[in-house]
């Protein structure tokens, strides 16, 4: 099933889970209250996220990167309240995916996708996405949501690494909008307590708005879906006008976020272009040159994007980039690829075999040598 | 009007008859697409591999099961959407350029993670320039497979043949066979 029709199943189970939506299930304190103790359908729930957990690591769908894991719970952990931290089990964990999400698992374990990564700006909007999730976990909304949707379709077996087929719904799909409501009030708090700067609330419902218009979806089945975006953002901007009115400055931690980030931001940008998102794939290779000015690697991936982009200038464009790339570094593999084949095409023979050549040095376990090699046969005349 | 009755009542049972119901049928040493109108494709496979029934387009083999190994073509229409990518194939693209566009369909596949080109090379299949790439991936349970892509363009049509098993074991028990019935692959 595509991620498009999965959005659709999503959107069709909530829509008709909202269109017949029973009373709500009594709240129950969260797991920071004094005397906490797990029910035994939650001690259910529980054990599936920790089985989800387990299938999403070992699918291959989740990026095994240590520091970023580390980085991202240091993050998480000074949200969490104190009391929630000895009770949940905190975690972050990068999905390997360009789209745009972010869902957390009833025992605190947080997903979020390369893709938003890539897109946020700075810590404080990372945290704001990570408070709102974890506020799901601290307060318990997946069991409420359980309770009261338990006849509901199971979506689970249409989502990626099989997730578990009870409050692990609600989790991937949106809560209902009180509990999104307070997720986003709550969220706000501990970013507030935190020390971050709560005035850039909305971006991360911007990076989304902005996702949604050039995927032309409707919706983000996760993270956003329900209340819709429009209304998530007024919620954050009138909490701003009022509760946080008084409120300036804060910690941004852009520079700390876009070191732990940069490598995400190449590679999303490389997953955005292998999907034909030529757009997205520009400006995730530009947002890496912003910090790394001198990457030929991002030089070498906007030469990419422009010859498979095609239209104008279609062999001036990438050629420019891959002489860039080259430039900054001749020890440059992709940059040096992209030069000889853009040259071969021009039929600058001698500058693309020298070009093709370098790439095989750097490269001697090219998976793709039998195409270069007959290249460079076909360049020096002894025909493919 | 009792005789057109009639007729429509053959009709229709003829059709019953002549409809394969069952979702599997033994494919019995040759497939061939036998279409009247358009491109006919065939591949010569071992008889006792199975064919999926009910497909518009291509074919989906296998022997053991579809999960243990699997042989798929299916036509690309040049311009027409792609399951994943948003990338499309066009008329007249060379083969290093199909390749581009059908591996990054497969590598954009949600249930296909971690995927690693091991080589691509070029590769003549149905008498014409095509492609040969092979990867290695988890699919969405965490099993780590290995596939084979091949794609071809033949007068406007792109033509993907894909071989599938789990990298253990059974990948390389059914290469060879995947080997020959690629060798037999035709398009008229």
């Amino acid at each position: 099933m595509t991620a498009r029709a999965r959005c659709a199943v999503a959107a069709a189970l909530l829509v008709t889970a909202c269109a017949v939506a029973p009373p709500r299930a009594a709240r129950l304190p969260p797991v920071s209250a004094p005397g906490f103790a797990m029910e035994r359908d939650e001690r259910r729930l529980w054990r599936e996220a920790a089985e989800m957990d387990a299938r999403a690591r070992k699918s291959g769908a989740v990026l095994e990167e240590a520091a970023l894991e580390r980085y991202l719970l240091g993050v998480a952990r000074r949200l969490t309240p104190r009391a929630a931290l000895d009770r949940l089990e905190v975690r972050v964990r990068v999905i390997e995916s360009p789209g745009l999400s972010a869902f957390v698992s009833p025992d605190g374990g947080v997903f979020v996708t390369m893709g938003l990564l890539a897109r946020l700006e700075n810590e404080a909007q990372l945290a704001i996405v990570l408070g709102h999730e974890l506020v799901h976990a601290v307060n318990r909304h997946a069991i409420v949501e359980y309770r009261t949707f338990k006849h509901g379709a199971a979506l689970a077996s249409a989502l990626p690494f099989g997730l578990g087929e009870l409050g692990t719904k609600a989790a991937v799909t949106g809560y209902s909008r009180d509990l999104e409501r307070e997720a986003d009030e709550e969220g706000l708090a501990l970013v507030a307590a935190g020390g971050w700067d709560v005035a850039e609330a909305t971006r991360p419902f911007e990076h989304l708005a902005a996702w949604v218009k050039e995927e032309e979806i409707e919706e983000p089945f996760l993270f956003a879906t329900h209340p819709r975006l429009e209304e998530r953002m007024e919620s954050y901007r009138a909490l701003l006008r009022t509760r946080y009115a008084g409120r300036r400055g804060g910690d941004l931690g852009k520079e700390r976020y876009q070191g732990a980030v940069r490598e995400i931001v190449l590679a999303s940008a490389r997953l955005d272009l292998a999907a034909g998102r030529f757009g997205p794939a520009e400006q995730g290779a530009r947002a890496y040159l912003a910090v790394r000015p001198r990457a030929a690697e991002a030089h070498a991936l906007l030469g990419d994007v422009a010859r498979q982009r095609g239209g104008d200038g279609a062999d001036a464009g990438p050629l420019a980039h891959y002489r860039t790339a080259v430039e900054l570094d001749a020890r440059c593999p992709e940059g040096q690829r992209g030069l000889g084949l853009a040259l071969a095409k021009r039929n600058d023979r001698d500058a693309a075999r020298s070009a093709l050549r370098a790439y095989l040095r750097l490269s001697p376990d090219a998976v793709d040598r039998a195409w270069i090699e007959g290249d460079l046969a076909a360049l020096e005349g002894r025909g493919r | 009007m009792r005789i057109r009755l009639a007729m429509l009542a053959c009709a229709a049972a003829l059709a019953g008859c002549i409809h394969d119901e069952a979702p599997w049928r033994e494919v019995g040493g040759k497939y061939d697409s036998g279409n009247w109108f358009g491109p006919r494709i065939s591949m010569a496979l071992p008889g006792d591999w199975m064919k999926l029934n009910h497909l518009d387009d291509g074919l989906v083999a296998t022997r053991d099961g579809f999960n243990l190994q699997s042989i798929k073509i299916r036509r690309v229409d040049p311009g027409k959407p792609l399951p994943h990518t948003k990338k499309t194939v066009a008329k007249g693209m060379r083969p290093n350029e199909l390749a581009e566009v059908l591996l990054d369909d497969l590598r954009t596949d949600g249930s296909a993670n971690g995927l690693k080109v091991l080589d691509t090379r070029p590769a003549s299949i149905a008498g014409a320039p095509g492609f040969r790439t092979t990867v290695a991936l988890r699919d969405s349970f965490g099993l780590k497979v290995k596939a084979v892509l091949c794609g071809v363009m033949v007068d406007d049509h792109a033509w993907q043949i894909v071989y599938v098993a789990p990298a253990r074991h059974y990948f390389e028990k059914d290469l060879a066979t995947f080997d020959a019935a690629l060798a037999s692959f035709r398009v008229r």
